[in-house]
């Protein structure tokens, strides 16, 4: 009887065990790419990374690129850093050796493709969407120029409650023209009124994977943060 | 002191004004150094990893109307680096102007690589043997980082490769002319 009894315990103890196994696992993970196509040569892109690639270094967020494609740094109390050079045959280094730089959701930076490139390059960001509590890595200074870009890929403008972007008064967006190779008419931000493009009433959008360059009034808070809640339904 | 203090500031904003430029001393493999093709075995191909250095020269436009008029004597040494990672490759990070360059402005560049055994190009040149290597003066765009919004450095987009070897055979012919001298006062003695 009470080998029978544990012989009976065993079966359903595995029998309980297979059935867990057997249900349906949900992942809250959204897995995804994003594909940036440039179309021309010796030229310089404000570009930003739209997924979490896990560590987020910059040869795992961009494998591979053509060679001496550069990516530039930039941070506003140090300025520019010192460069990013895809080697080819031998990867991502910076003048002191390999590149262990990362690229996190949020941060922008300039990437120059040079001059010779077989075009379109396309570069392809794979990775989850970030979601939840999400706090930029790159803070805003008073008085300073940051390079910042979305954490998600979603392409809104800055005054949409989905974007979260924690705009103060005389805020300047530039964005970069990879085509012409040259900053486009800047937005600015009036407390109380909203974002302009001269006197044009519009919003800066930044495109999927884009960044840009983003000046804080002296006036604005001594430090801002851009964090928002974002959640793929 | 109200005047002096006005100086001041005019003079820090004309110095925040005429911030030098910057380029990205670094080459593609288009644009790698090689060895002259007239080099046995190695010509051709990237000069090897660790053992040369790599050094930047640079003058201001007032130095010529175009590369063809700068002097080699008005080309002042920028900054210098080495080969890597690969062959024939260099990083040498970002390079700035001196002031008589303002950011965003061109200016005259050149390149020259030489056996990181010597202290110099022209040490290497009067050394003689495959240890010295230049490229033509060329003109280049510059970064202005101090740009409003700030601009990153510029490509060295003038550069074309180093693949001319120097020395001139003149220079070879001398120093076997003296490597000959040696042997026959060894003999003699």
């Amino acid at each position: 009887m009470r080998t029978k009894t544990l012989l009976l315990a065993a079966v359903l103890g595995v029998a309980m065990v297979a059935t867990s196994l057997a249900q349906a696992i949900y992942s809250v993970n959204v897995v995804g790419y994003v594909n940036k196509t440039f179309t021309n040569n010796a030229s310089f892109f404000i570009v930003a990374n739209p997924l979490n690639s896990g560590n987020n270094t910059v040869s795992t967020v961009i494998p591979t690129a053509p060679d001496a494609t550069t990516i530039y740094r930039f941070t506003s109390t140090g300025g520019f850093g010192q460069p990013i050079s895809f080697v080819e045959g031998a990867g991502w280094f910076t003048p002191t050796g390999p590149s262990t730089d990362v690229l996190a959701p949020g941060e922008a930076f300039f990437l120059f493709i040079p001059a010779g490139t077989t075009l379109p390059v396309t570069m392809t960001f794979v990775g989850e969407v970030p979601q939840g509590n999400l706090t930029n890595p790159v803070s805003i200074p008073a008085g300073k120029f940051s390079m910042i870009a979305s954490q998600v890929p979603v392409k809104a403008g800055l005054g949409q409650t989905i974007m979260g972007f924690p705009a103060a008064d005389a805020d300047t967006v530039y964005f970069f023209d990879g085509a012409a190779q040259a900053y486009k008419a800047p937005y600015s931000f009036v407390e109380g009124a909203g974002w302009f493009q001269g006197a044009t009433a519009v919003e800066p959008s930044p495109e999927v994977g884009e960044g840009f360059f983003l000046f804080a009034d002296a006036s604005a808070p001594a430090t801002r943060t851009w964090t928002r809640t974002f959640n793929v339904q | 002191m109200k005047k002096l203090i006005t100086l001041v500031v005019l003079l820090a904003s004309v110095a925040y004004l005429q911030a030098q430029g910057t380029v990205n001393f670094a080459n593609a493999a288009a644009t790698r150094v090689n060895y002259s093709a007239s080099v046995p075995v190695l010509g051709g191909t990237g000069v090897q990893v660790g053992q040369f250095t790599v050094g930047l020269y640079y003058a201001p436009l007032s130095a010529g109307a175009t590369p063809a008029d700068v002097l080699w004597s008005a080309m002042s040494l920028l900054t210098t680096t080495g080969i890597a990672p690969a062959a024939g490759r260099f990083l040498g990070g970002v390079a700035t102007t001196p002031s008589s360059t303002a950011g965003g402005v061109d200016a005259y560049f050149a390149v020259r690589v030489w056996q990181n055994t010597f202290a110099s190009y022209e040490e290497a040149a009067a050394g003689g043997g495959y240890r010295n290597l230049t490229t033509t003066i060329f003109r280049n765009a510059t970064g202005n980082p101090s740009s409003v919004p700030p601009g990153a450095a510029a490509a060295m987009s003038g550069f074309t490769g180093v693949n001319n070897v120097v020395p001139e055979p003149g220079t070879i012919a001398l120093g076997a002319l003296g490597a000959l001298g040696l042997l026959f006062i060894r003999r003699r003695k």
